[in-house]
C-alpha cells in the first residue's frame, strides 16, 4: 500500500513538474520587452471593427508589418462584439502574449482585457483608442477630431459661401466614439458660426454599414418636407455622406453641399464630379501603423515604452482642388 | 330536438360576433396602414401627401418588397429564412465584384442570381432533407453567407461598376423609379405562383399541415426545397437591385432587411382567415413599415425612436399573428 502511494505521489509530482515546464508564464517578459521563453515575440492584435474598410485595411497592414519584423502576430476580430474580443484577448494573455495592439477599440468596453493585461504586465498599444489620454494604453495614436471637424466645417463654409443663417443637416453615429466626438464638435462650430441645424438636432444613423441607404432616406425625406430648408449636409463618415449626396442628386439640386470623413475611393470619385459631394478628409492610417509598429519594435528590443501615451495626428482635406492627385487607400 | 333548437340561436349570436371581430381582425392591418397615412397626412399634409413623396415611399420600400416576398414564400411552407438579408448582400457583392473585374453586366447579374439561388438550395437541403430546424439552418447559413460577403468585398466598399448597371436602380420610367417596377414584377410573379400554380397550392398545403400534405401525395421535402430555392433567387434579385441603386456594394448592405421582411410577412399574415403568409398581406406590411419610416422622418422624429416603434410593430404583428392562428 505504502509503495503504491509513493509511486502515485511520485507520478503526480513528476506530472506537475512537467506541466509547469510546458506552461507559458504570462509574466515571463512582462514589462521588460523582449520575447518570451521560446524566443518568439508574440503580439495579440484585436479589432471589433474588422467589418469596416478602415478597420480591416489598417489591421491587415499591421499584421503584415509585424510579420515582416519577425513577430508572431495573431489578429482577433469581431463585428463590434466586445464580449468576444474580451474573451479572446484574455485567452491570448494567458497563452503568453508579449504585447497587445488595440485596433479602433471602444475604451468603454474593454475593461476585462485591460485588467487581464495589467495583471500580466503586458503593455497595450492602441490605434484610434479614443479622443483623450487614457492610462490603459502605453500609447494611443489617433487623429485630431477637432482638426477633422474644423477642416470639414471649413469646407462647407467655403462651398455654401458662409455659414451664417444657413441650414445644415448633421449626420452622426454616437456609438462610435470618434464619429460622436467630431460630430458634436462640428455641430458646435456650425452653431457658433450662425448656422441652423436642420431638423433641430443631429440625425443618428443606426448602422454605419448600412448608413448610405439611411442617409439617402434622411435627406430625401427632409427635402420632401423642407425643399428650401437645406444648404449643406455635414456627415461624420463617407459612407453616409455618399447617401446624402445621392439624395441631393436625385432631387435635382445643385445648391446643397456635402462633406464626409475617410476619403474612401468611391467618395473621392464623387468629389471629382464637382457635384454635391464637396470634400472629405483623408486619415492616413498606414502612417499611424508605421509609427505604432516602430514603437512596439523599440519595446521588443529593450523594453522602451513611448514617451507620450496619447498622440494626435492630423488629417488632410481632399476637395475639388486636390482630388485628382490623391490616391485613396480605402 | 328542443335542445337543438335552443342551441342554434345560442351559437349563431357568437358566430355573428365572431364574424364581426374576424373582419376587424383581418382588416386591422389595412386599418393600421390607412390610420398611419391619415396621421402623417394631417401632421404634414403638403409634404407627406404629395405625389413626390408617394414616389419616394415606393422607392424606399422597393427592395424590402422583394426580400419580404422571398420571406413570404418560405413562410407559406411553415418555415423561416433568416438568411434572406445576407443572401441579398452576397449576391449584390458578387455581381459587383465580377463587373468591376470586367465581366459583362448581364453575365455578372446572372452569376449573382445563381449565387443566391445556390444559398436557397443549401437552405432547402438542410431543412427538408437533413431535418435541421429552419431557424437553426438559416441562422447558420446567414452567418456563413455573411462571412462570404466579407470575403467577396474584402471588407471594403466595392464601387466602379459600369454606368449601364445603374439603369436597374437609378433610372425612372414615367417618374417612377425602376426598382418599384422590379418589386411589382417580383411580387406579381410570386403571387401568381402561390395563387394559381400547383406548386403554390402544394406550398400552402405543406404549410397548413405537412403530414396531411404528405399523406395526400405531396412531396413535402421537394416542395420545401423549391420554396427555399425561390426565396434565395428573389433575395439575390433584391440585393443586386440595391447595389445598383447605391452604386456601391458593402459587406453588409442588405443584412438589415431580414428583420423588416419578417415583420412585413407577419403583418400580412393577419389578413387571411387562415393566418397564413400571403403576398397581398406582405405588401400591406411593407406599406406600413415604409409609411412609418418615411412619415417619422418627415415629421422629424429621432431615428432611435423610429427603431423602437418598428420593434413594437414587429411584436404587435407576431402577437396578432399568433392570436389569429389560435382562433383559426
Amino acid at each position: 500500500m505504502r509503495t503504491r502511494l509513493t509511486i502515485t505521489a511520485g507520478l503526480l509530482a513528476t506530472g506537475l513538474l512537467a506541466l509547469t515546464g510546458c506552461s507559458n508564464d504570462p509574466n515571463a517578459a512582462a514589462g521588460t520587452g523582449g520575447a518570451g521563453d521560446d524566443g518568439t515575440f508574440k503580439v495579440a492584435a484585436f479589432t471589433a471593427g474588422y467589418g469596416t474598410p478602415g478597420g480591416k485595411l489598417t489591421l491587415d497592414k499591421f499584421v503584415e508589418e509585424g510579420k515582416a519584423k519577425g513577430w508572431d502576430v495573431t489578429l482577433y476580430t469581431s463585428d463590434f462584439d466586445y464580449d468576444k474580443i474580451n474573451s479572446d484577448m484574455q485567452s491570448a494573455i494567458t497563452q503568453g502574449a508579449d504585447v497587445i495592439l488595440a485596433g479602433f477599440p471602444d475604451p468603454r468596453q474593454i475593461a476585462p482585457l485591460v485588467n487581464a493585461a495589467e495583471g500580466a504586465e503586458i503593455p497595450i498599444f492602441s490605434i484610434d483608442g479614443g479622443v483623450e489620454p487614457n492610462e490603459d494604453f502605453v500609447e494611443d495614436v489617433t487623429f485630431d477630431q477637432d482638426q477633422l471637424a474644423e477642416l470639414t466645417v471649413g469646407a462647407l463654409d467655403e462651398a455654401m459661401g458662409g455659414l451664417e443663417g444657413k441650414d445644415v443637416m448633421v449626420i452622426g453615429h454616437d456609438p462610435h466614439i470618434g464619429i460622436m466626438t467630431r460630430s458634436n464638435l462640428a455641430m458646435d462650430m456650425l452653431e457658433e458660426s450662425g448656422a441652423n441645424i436642420a431638423g433641430g438636432e443631429m440625425k443618428q444613423a443606426l448602422n454605419p454599414a448600412t448608413s448610405q441607404e439611411e442617409a439617402l432616406k434622411f435627406v430625401t425625406d427632409f427635402l420632401q418636407a423642407n425643399p428650401e430648408g437645406l444648404d449643406g449636409v455635414w456627415v461624420g463618415w463617407d459612407h453616409a455622406a455618399l447617401g446624402a449626396a445621392q439624395a441631393i442628386n436625385e432631387a435635382g439640386r445643385d445648391d446643397i453641399y456635402v462633406t464626409g470623413v475617410d476619403a474612401l475611393g468611391v467618395a473621392v470619385e464623387e468629389i471629382k464630379k464637382d457635384g454635391p459631394f464637396y470634400a472629405s478628409v483623408h486619415q492616413d492610417w498606414f502612417s499611424v501603423v508605421d509609427r505604432v509598429v516602430e514603437d512596439i519594435e523599440a519595446y521588443r528590443a529593450d523594453g522602451t515604452l513611448p514617451q507620450e501615451n496619447f498622440v494626435e495626428v492630423e488629417g488632410e482635406l481632399i476637395d475639388r482642388g486636390n482630388a485628382d492627385d490623391f490616391t485613396p487607400s480605402m | 330536438m328542443a335542445q337543438t333548437t335552443d342551441i342554434v340561436p345560442a351559437v349563431e349570436v357568437p358566430q355573428d360576433k365572431t364574424q364581426m371581430s374576424q373582419l376587424l381582425w383581418q382588416g386591422g392591418t389595412i386599418i393600421a396602414l390607412v390610420a398611419l397615412i391619415v396621421v402623417f397626412g394631417v401632421l404634414s399634409p403638403a409634404a407627406f401627401l404629395s405625389f413626390g413623396n408617394m414616389t419616394n415611399i415606393l422607392a424606399q420600400v422597393a427592395i424590402l418588397t422583394i426580400i419580404a416576398a422571398a420571406q413570404t414564400v418560405v413562410m407559406v411552407t411553415g418555415h423561416f429564412d433568416l438568411s434572406v438579408g445576407t443572401t441579398a448582400t452576397l449576391a449584390g457583392a458578387t455581381a459587383s465584384a465580377l463587373m468591376i473585374n470586367g465581366m459583362p453586366v448581364s453575365m455578372a447579374i446572372v452569376v449573382g442570381v445563381l449565387v443566391g439561388t445556390l444559398v436557397g438550395i443549401v437552405n432547402g437541403i438542410l431543412v427538408a432533407y437533413l431535418g435541421i430546424s429552419a431557424i437553426v439552418a438559416t441562422l447558420a447559413t446567414m452567418t456563413t453567407v455573411g462571412g462570404l460577403a466579407f470575403i467577396v468585398t474584402d471588407g471594403t466598399t466595392l464601387y466602379g461598376m459600369p454606368e449601364s448597371f445603374n439603369w436597374i436602380g437609378q433610372t425612372r420610367l414615367a417618374g417612377i423609379p425602376m426598382p418599384v417596377f422590379f418589386a411589382l414584377i417580383v411580387a406579381a410573379v410570386i403571387w401568381v405562383i402561390l395563387r394559381y400554380t400547383t406548386v403554390g397550392r402544394r406550398w400552402y398545403a405543406v404549410g397548413g399541415n405537412s403530414e396531411v400534405a404528405r399523406l395526400s401525395g405531396v412531396n413535402v421535402r421537394l416542395n420545401v426545397l423549391l420554396a427555399f430555392t425561390l426565396a434565395g433567387l428573389a433575395s439575390a434579385l433584391g440585393g443586386i437591385i440595391l447595389v445598383s441603386r447605391l452604386s456601391s456594394a458593402s459587406s453588409t448592405s442588405a443584412n438589415d432587411y431580414m428583420m423588416l421582411a419578417v415583420a412585413a410577412a407577419f403583418l400580412g399574415m393577419t389578413l387571411l382567415k387562415s393566418g397564413q403568409a400571403n403576398i397581398g398581406g406582405t405588401l400591406v406590411g411593407v406599406g406600413i413599415i415604409g409609411v412609418l419610416q418615411n412619415g417619422l422622418n418627415i415629421v422629424g422624429v429621432n431615428t432611435y425612436i423610429q427603431q423602437v416603434l418598428t420593434g413594437i410593430i414587429i411584436i404587435a404583428a407576431v402577437l396578432m399573428s399568433s392570436l389569429k392562428s389560435k382562433n383559426a
